[in-house]
C-alpha cells in the first residue's frame, strides 16, 4: 500500500486525539496496513513511557490504594474472569463505533441506503454523531468520472473496495488519501468500480460544467 | 529557582540516549529494561493463573499512575472510575497480553486510551450537538498533579533520532494533552518555540517513520 496517514495524523490517533470521525477513518487504515501497525506500535510506546513517567503514590497513600484495591477485587469477583476480544481491539477507536468499522471492514455495504446523485456515484450518509464532520460511503460504477471538484476544507478519503485514480497516483483499497482546498482534481473509478470512506468538514464543491447541478444534487 | 526546574525537567523527562540509531528492534530494546522485564513476569502469572498477588502489584506500580494520567488530561471527576475501569479490562484481557509485543506498561497505556476515547464518545453522543468543549478546560486544576521531577528512564528506542527538547515538547502536547501555553511554561520555553520544536521533531520523525509516500 503506498498512501498512509501522515505522521502527525498518527500522533494523534494513537494519543487517542482524534474526532471520532477521523479516528474510524485513521482505524480502517491501521486495520489495513501492516506499516502504519508498525508506526502505531511504536508511538504507543511513547504513550507507555508516558505513563510511566506519571508520579507513583506518596507513601502515606499506599492504604488507599490498597483499600481501592479491595474494591477492585470485590468487582472482579462479580464479573466474568475473560471478556471476549474484539478484533477492532487495537485500533485507536472508540468500541461504540465498532460495529460501524466491522461493516466496513468486511465491506458489508447491501443494506446501506444508497442516493443517487449522478447516474453513475452514489452516496450513503453514516451517521456518526460527529459534529465537526460529515462522514459518507461513495460508491463509482465502473470507470466512472467523477467531476472535477475542489473541497472547502479537508478531505479525507479511505478507499475501501475498487480503486480510483487521478492525477496524483492511483490508489487501491486501504489508500488512506488527505486533500485540502487547494487539490483541484477529477479522478476516474478502476474497472471495478470503487467505494470509498469520504469525511469531509465541509462539502465538496463541484467545478466543472456540471457543477452547479451536482452542487444541488449533493446537498 | 527557575534554574532548579530547568535543570530537573532536563535531566529527567526522557532517557538520555545514544544519538546512533541501531536497527529499531523493539523487541530486543523493550526487553532490555529489567523493571519492564519484571511487569511482564506479572501480567504473565496473571494471564496464566489469575495470580492476585502479580495483580497487585501491578496495580500498586500503575494504578496510581493511569490515575495521574487522567487527571492531567483534563478528566479530574472521573479519573478513579476509569483507572477502576481500566484494571477490570487489565484483568479480564491479560490472556491477550503479547509480552514479545509490547512492554506492560505499553499494553496498559492503550487500554487507558481507548477507554478515554470510549468515555468521551459516550459524552459526546449524550450530549447532541451541544457545546462540547467545557470539559477539557479543566487544564488548571489537572496540572497540579504532575510532578516534574520525573523518574529517570531506560534507554528508549522510538524516539532516539529526536532531541531531547523536541522528545519533551511531543509528550507534552500529544500524550499528556497540554497545550502549547502549558507546554511552553512547563519546559521555560515561549509557545513559539514549543511550536517550532513540534515541526522539527515532526519533521524528523516524517523523515524516519516516513510519513509520506516513497
Amino acid at each position: 500500500m503506498k498512501y498512509h496517514p501522515d505522521i502527525e495524523l498518527l500522533l494523534k490517533y494513537t494519543s487517542g486525539k482524534l474526532e471520532p470521525s477521523l479516528a474510524l477513518a485513521v482505524g480502517l487504515h491501521h486495520k489495513h496496513c501492516k506499516i502504519c501497525q508498525e508506526r502505531v506500535a511504536e508511538l504507543e510506546i511513547v504513550g507507555g513511557e508516558t505513563l510511566e513517567s506519571m508520579p507513583t503514590v506518596a507513601d502515606n497513600e499506599d492504604q488507599i490504594v490498597l483499600k481501592d484495591f479491595d474494591k477492585l477485587l470485590g468487582a472482579i469477583d462479580q464479573i466474568q474472569p475473560v471478556a471476549t476480544i474484539s478484533e477492532y481491539e487495537d485500533l485507536a477507536v472508540a468500541e461504540s463505533d465498532f460495529d460501524i468499522v466491522d461493516k466496513l471492514v468486511k465491506q458489508d455495504f447491501d443494506d446501506m441506503e444508497w442516493r443517487r446523485v449522478s447516474p453513475k456515484i452514489w452516496k450513503s450518509t453514516i451517521a456518526m454523531n460527529d459534529a465537526d464532520f460529515e462522514v459518507e460511503l461513495l460508491k463509482f460504477a465502473a470507470n466512472a468520472k467523477i467531476p472535477q471538484h475542489t473541497h472547502e476544507g479537508d478531505e479525507y478519503t479511505v478507499v475501501l473496495q475498487g480503486d480510483f485514480s487521478d492525477s496524483q497516483g492511483h490508489y487501491k483499497a486501504g489508500s488512506f488519501i488527505v486533500q485540502d482546498e487547494n487539490d483541484e482534481h477529477s479522478p476516474v473509478a478502476g474497472e471495478n468500480g470503487c467505494i470509498c470512506l469520504a469525511i469531509t468538514n465541509a462539502p465538496l464543491k463541484f467545478t466543472g460544467t456540471l457543477g452547479p447541478i451536482l452542487n444541488w444534487f449533493s446537498h | 529557582m527557575q534554574q532548579e526546574r530547568q535543570q530537573a525537567t532536563n535531566l529527567v523527562y526522557w532517557p538520555v540516549s545514544s544519538p546512533k540509531r541501531q536497527s529499531v528492534n523493539m523487541t530486543n530494546l523493550q526487553t532490555a529494561d529489567p523493571q519492564a522485564q519484571c511487569w511482564k513476569q506479572h501480567m504473565l502469572a496473571v494471564a496464566s493463573s489469575q495470580d492476585r498477588a502479580a495483580f497487585q502489584s501491578l496495580y500498586l506500580h500503575f494504578a496510581p499512575k493511569v490515575k495521574s494520567f487522567y487527571l492531567n488530561q483534563g478528566m479530574a471527576r472521573q479519573a478513579e472510575e476509569l483507572t477502576h475501569e481500566v484494571f477490570i479490562k487489565i484483568w479480564q484481557k491479560a490472556a491477550s497480553y503479547n509480552s514479545e509485543k509490547a512492554n506492560v506498561s505499553t499494553w496498559i497505556f492503550t487500554i487507558v486510551r481507548n477507554l478515554r476515547i470510549d468515555y468521551l464518545r459516550r459524552r459526546r453522543l449524550d450530549e447532541v450537538s451541544q457545546d462540547e468543549t467545557h470539559d477539557v478546560g479543566e487544564d488548571g486544576e489537572l496540572d497540579l498533579g504532575v510532578d516534574l521531577s520525573r523518574k529517570k528512564k531506560q534507554v528508549q528506542q522510538v524516539f532516539t533520532y529526536l532531541n531531547e527538547e523536541q522528545r519533551n515538547v511531543l509528550q507534552k502536547v500529544y500524550f499528556e494533552d497540554k497545550s502549547h501555553q502549558i507546554a511552553a511554561a512547563e519546559l521555560d520555553m515561549t509557545p513559539g518555540v514549543v511550536k517550532s520544536r513540534i515541526r522539527s521533531a515532526l519533521k524528523v520523525l516524517r523523515s524516519h517513520l516516513g510519513g509520506e509516500d516513497k
